[in-house]
């Protein structure tokens, strides 16, 4: 990856902004951020949020036959807006404004910050993971008592620590037995990985 | 109708062992079965256990409260299953079939409330008031029990309104009438022992006991809410029952073997971080014994006392050096009521709960900064939990074993 972008500077006089992330997909790892010093938040697990929000979001409007390359997620809640855009089919930007910043004027602001993005973003070669890698990073991310998820793991399809904690290992039968164990657990009919 | 054993300290309703545990427990408790049999496996299993000990309990009450009709009886088990907070269940039935209503049941009313915005639910949670139900019904018509089975059908923890149960004869009648009555808890134990810091365990352990007294479910929901968790009156039968059978049908796969008593020590952790621990920053025990200053010394004795206040036995502190190591012995154990009963003479140790909650005693007392608020968040738990604890737990004694004592050693790892 080339040189982090400086998000500071960006920010730097946007009205609202609190927050600026960098998802990189399709695994939805952190790149950069950039967090109002009042705030928090972890950039690390609102880049995985962001990138799943986008992936569903695409699911759903593809269901709604109405998907388009060119989307925009807005989130309105009681305290911020959200603003999720992919861009180049590797990258979820993510804005997060205070909730009186005008809708207008937040739309203007994320047209401008992102046209300064995207030139400074990286090309990424996506190392290709196993299925039972993803699975394994799927069930830390999402499931309840993630503390429990290895031993729920060992009692549901017989596989041993060893075997869960080196994933890239399985054969696809394994996997499948992998994947069942995991929809149920989350309580799935399918994983969207 | 409830007591306590001086001797054990040992609670029972109606001369049935009781015990007090969280939603938090009771969630992962049945989770974990489900686990380890498979979920078909696993509710038949629950139901049928949670069937035999309500049959206990509530011809007990029968019993001992002189319930002689139908409705009577039907009305006490109503009554007595919202009173030790499992919710609100509305029995009706003849001698081969009935229904029960339920509302508030407590598995899926506080799995919906723990659970229910992450992830769906694909089965119905309440496979303690299912067996209750139809134990609820063999009693009202002096039916054996195992004549009734029962099923839930809709569930809140699957996004309806209310829970339905069905009950109908049992096709196959299963005659296992495992019960622990109360001269088997008590025989069960060896002669009580004493520990470091007995008076404050003992002085605290009354004035809990004396407080848990007057609690009980709240008159609209049947439930409790207390200590920043909902609390049941349970039957340690049923614990037992779910935990020892499911050990017994995987005795043969080593490696599921573990991981199951692993989940089972684990509940134990899940048990003290949040019912102990939200005891000891709870505005009632600022009243009751103040505030918690985070000295090791209040904590350990504070601890062990719970322990001995929500029926799990005579904890004693045998030795604590903060910091360093501690030896929990008891001379009674709700879980050895069961073993020593039904699965006596075993191979190794398997008190799993008492070896998981004496590991999270340290856990909390050396990791938690008692002097600033304390927050019991799952992400908190998971930073203390998950991954490397800093101490590991050994049972080198056991009554399960024929010890005189059960004890377990926890030191540094």
């Amino acid at each position: 990856m080339s040189e982090n972008t400086s998000l500071p500077e960006l920010v730097s006089g946007v009205n609202g902004i609190l927050g600026l992330f960098l998802t990189a997909m399709p695994d939805c790892l952190l790149y950069d951020s950039w967090v109002n010093e009042d705030k928090s938040w972890s950039g690390e697990e609102v880049a995985i949020y962001f990138g799943d929000l986008i992936r569903s979001n695409r699911e759903g409007l593809k269901a709604l036959q109405a998907y388009s390359a060119d989307m925009q997620v807005t989130i309105e809640s009681t305290d911020v807006i959200v603003v999720l855009k992919e861009v180049r089919g590797d990258f979820v930007v993510g804005f997060v404004f205070d909730k009186s910043t005008p809708l207008g004027m937040i739309r203007l602001q994320v047209t401008k910050l992102l046209a300064r993005i995207l030139p400074t973003l990286p090309t990424i070669e996506v190392e290709k993971r196993t299925q039972g890698a993803k699975i394994m990073d799927y069930l830390d991310r999402y499931s309840p008592d993630s503390h429990a998820v290895i031993n729920r793991l060992i009692l549901q399809t017989g596989f041993s620590s060893e075997q869960l904690k080196n994933p890239d290992g399985f054969k696809q039968s394994e996997i499948e037995k992998l994947e069942t164990a995991a929809k149920s657990i989350l309580g799935v009919k399918e994983l969207r990985l | 109708m409830r007591t306590i054993s001086k001797q054990t300290d040992f609670i029972y309703m109606a001369d049935t062992p009781v015990i007090y545990h969280c939603h938090h427990f009771n969630l992962f408790l049945d989770q974990t079965i489900d686990d380890a049999l498979g979920v078909e496996a696993g509710t038949r299993l629950k139901v049928q256990v949670a069937s035999t000990t309500a049959y206990q309990l509530l011809s007990n009450l029968v019993k001992a409260s002189g319930a002689e009709t139908v409705m009577e009886r039907l009305e006490l088990a109503s009554t007595y299953f919202s009173g030790m907070g499992h919710g609100k269940l509305a029995i009706t039935g003849n001698k081969e079939q009935g229904k029960a209503e339920g509302s508030y049941l407590h598995y899926g009313f506080t799995w919906s409330q723990k659970y229910g915005k992450r992830i769906n639910r694909l089965n119905p949670a309440d496979a303690f008031a299912t067996g209750f139900s139809a134990a609820a019904l063999e009693v009202a018509y002096d039916l054996e029990p195992g004549s009734l089975l029962a099923t839930e059908h809709e569930c809140i923890a699957q996004k309806v309104k209310n829970c339905h149960i069905d009950i109908n004869k049992n096709p196959s009648q299963n005659n296992d009438y495992n019960i622990v009555t109360r001269e088997d808890a008590e025989q069960s134990t060896s002669d009580a022992i004493e520990g470091q810091f007995e008076e404050t365990v003992t002085n605290v352990a009354k004035g809990l006991t004396d407080f848990t007294a007057a609690v009980g479910g709240d008159e609209e929901r049947g439930i409790v809410e207390a200590f920043g968790v909902y609390v049941t009156m349970h039957l340690s039968g049923y614990y037992n029952g779910i935990s020892y059978q499911a050990l017994n049908q995987c005795k043969d796969n080593p490696a599921i073997l573990q991981a199951l008593g692993e989940l089972l020590k684990e509940s134990g952790h899940v048990c003290v971080f949040n019912t102990f621990g939200g005891m000891l920053i709870s505005a009632e025990w600022e009243g009751l014994v103040g505030k918690p200053t985070g000295d090791p010394n209040d904590l350990i004795a504070y601890l062990t006392a719970i322990g001995r206040a929500l029926g799990f036995g005579k904890w004693c502190i045998k030795e604590f050096v903060a910091g360093e190591k501690f030896v929990l012995e008891t001379s009674s154990t709700y879980e050895n009521a069961y073993c020593n009963k039904y699965y006596k003479n075993q191979s190794h140790p398997s008190e799993y709960f008492v070896q998981g909650a004496a590991l999270a005693f340290m856990v909390l007392i050396h990791k938690l900064d008692w002097t600033q608020p304390i927050d019991l968040t799952p992400e908190l738990y998971d930073s203390l939990f998950k991954g490397g604890l800093g101490w590991k737990v050994e049972q080198t004694k056991g009554l399960s074993t024929n010890d005189e004592v059960t004890q377990v050693i926890v030191t540094k790892a």
